[in-house]
């Protein structure tokens, strides 16, 4: 389709980074620099990788911690971001609706997700409804500002000329506005996945018996950096993970997106 | 060239007693104000315009004379604050499928390929595909945009995007065809060959055309009739008959615009315009 201009060559610097930070790891550990208690060595990473992924953290398997962090994420952003784009778009459509879910929304969307958590846990425990709802709470704000003001931004001209080609109201929203704002609720779609993640893992930090960020929490206080190296960078590659699979649907479905 | 296919001559709403009608279109007393109290603005002022079917009316004027309400109010975005606008005697309704509209910026969808496009008025007003189908190709074909049917608007040219535009527009067999400065942001190379497809369209499907312009040129080359119109309040100061779009022959668009004739009705619309300016 399009045509690709010839991009330079760019990945062996990306190697070259990643291989010069290995590199200096490697040295400031091996070479004893650094206690192994504040940084451990990079094989000894590997090999807690491979102890947690064998026998567990604490009787539970790596895979559930990774499991069960992933189903939080999925079902809370899930619920969240369609609950929050669909509200985004009939905000957007009826003014009075807006009126009225504005002031929460508003109010919502830079309250810190964690100031809130205590509230949750005492109105439904410290189990999965709390974090559930929590990273709800998280996505929907976010994702409904998104929709709305992909909406309020349909260019006035696009909704003249379905008009004037026939179009009734109804089609008119389902043929030119919801495709038309689509770019700006992905974009609302990337925010609330990056915050939700980030949300997900200070709560099973705070509040949690099992997940991704409970792990490295405990092993921390148990003084298991290895095991704390390993958490991180899992956490750290799941999201890179989550972004990219965004953008990868992104890029297939709004291919028009800022052109 | 672009005449629509035979299946659809049939059901364009003209007839022998449409021919002759020279009020096809009526702009009676019209005016249109915008804002309320102390800050209304009287756009336009008493308008009182009639043409026939199958005219090509051009509005020239300064900016801000009023061109695009008066447009607005025919396609039915806008209603009159006073006065009336009728289309065969009827005032005319909500925007809607009979009225095609052109506007400056194409306005096409991205999300949508080229046939998509073109197929929208009439997938919307749920014709069949197979009649959807035939009529977008005919008039793709047409336009010179077949081959980039299963293309996106965003692969086009300025000038094909417009081109798409107007085949968007007459997929759905408008009894008026409403061009709001269709080619004010083309190249002068493509505008002036998209001035001779326009030209082209009118003369085979004998459509009626209401068409602003900032350019004279464009309004003499086209029109068979040009209103110039004088700003605050928006008023028509007089409307020229012009010969050049009727006459016979697949004359050179250069030659047209370079004769004598047509020198001097430029000069003549020209002048209208500055002695406003004057004032
Ligand atoms: N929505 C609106 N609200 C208030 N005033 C308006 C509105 N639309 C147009 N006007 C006013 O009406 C007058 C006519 O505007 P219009 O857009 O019809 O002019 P125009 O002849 O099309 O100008 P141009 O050549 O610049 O496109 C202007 O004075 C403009 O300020
Ligand atoms: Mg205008």
């Amino acid at each position: 389709m399009a045509t690709r201009s010839p991009r330079p060559l760019v990945w062996p610097y990306t190697v070259l980074s990643v291989a010069t930070l290995l590199g200096a790891w490697t040295l400031v550990t091996v070479e004893g620099w650094v206690s192994p208690l504040f940084m451990p060595t990079p094989l000894a990473v590997w090999r807690g990788f491979f102890d947690l992924a064998d026998s567990g953290y604490n009787g539970v398997p790596l895979g559930w911690d990774v499991t069960i962090s992933l189903v939080r994420v999925f079902a809370g952003f899930g619920v969240g971001a369609v609950c929050g784009s669909l509200l985004g778009l009939a905000m957007g459509t009826w003014k009075g609706l807006d009126a009225v879910a504005d002031p929460f929304i508003e109010f919502l969307r830079p309250l810190p997700q964690l100031g809130y958590l205590v509230l949750l846990i005492i109105w439904f425990g410290i189990g999965e409804t709390s974090k559930i709802m929590l990273l709800f709470l998280t996505a929907l704000p976010v994702t409904a500002v998104a929709a709305r003001d992909g909406v309020r931004g349909v260019p006035e001209q696009r909704v003249q000329a379905a008009r004037a080609l026939g179009a009734s109201s109804h089609q008119i929203f389902w043929f030119v506005i919801l495709p038309a704002a689509l770019p700006e609720i992905f974009i609302g779609l990337r925010l609330a996945i990056g915050l939700v993640y980030a949300t997900l893992i200070a709560a099973e930090i705070l509040a949690g018996s099992d997940g991704i960020g409970w792990m490295v929490f405990n092993a921390g206080r148990f003084l298991r950096a290895d095991y704390v190296f390993v958490g991180v960078i899992l956490i750290g590659l799941m999201g890179v993970a989550l972004d990219r699979a965004l953008v990868l649907a992104e890029r297939r479905i709004v291919h028009w997106a800022g052109r | 060239m672009l005449s629509p296919p035979s299946s659809v001559a049939a059901d364009r709403p003209a007839g022998p007693a449409g021919e002759s009608d020279p009020d096809f279109v009526a702009f009676r007393d019209l005016v249109i104000e915008f804002g309320t109290g102390e800050w209304t603005v009287r756009a336009l002022d008493r308008i009182s315009l009639t043409f026939a079917r199958g005219e090509f009316v051009c509005i020239v004027g300064p900016s801000g004379c009023g061109k695009t309400t008066m447009m607005q109010t025919l396609a039915g975005f806008l209603a009159p604050t006073s006065g009336r606008v009728e289309v065969e005697g009827k005032p005319v309704g909500p925007p809607g499928p009979d009225r095609g509209v052109v506007f400056q910026q194409p306005a096409l969808y991205p999300w949508l390929t080229v046939e998509a496009n073109a197929g929208f008025g009439p997938r919307m007003r749920g014709i069949g595909r197979a009649e959807t189908a035939e009529t977008v190709a005919h008039y793709l074909k047409l336009a010179g945009l077949w081959e980039f049917r299963a293309r996106y608007p965003y692969e086009l040219s300025g000038g094909m995007q417009q081109r798409l535009a107007i085949v968007r527009a007459l997929a759905n067999h408008p009894r008026l065809l409403l061009m709001d400065e269709p080619f004010g942001a083309l190249d002068a190379l493509t505008r002036e060959k998209m001035q001779e497809e326009l030209h082209g369209v009118w003369r085979r499907t004998g459509m009626t055309i209401l068409f602003i312009t900032h350019s004279v040129e464009e309004a003499v080359y086209l029109g068979t009739q040009v209103v110039v119109m004088s700003p605050r309040p928006g008023r028509i100061l007089e409307t020229i008959a012009v010969p050049f779009a009727r006459q016979a022959g697949d004359r050179d668009i250069r030659a047209i615009k370079g004769s004598a004739d047509f020198v001097a009705t430029r000069e003549r619309v020209l002048s209208l315009i500055w002695g406003m300016a004057h004032d």
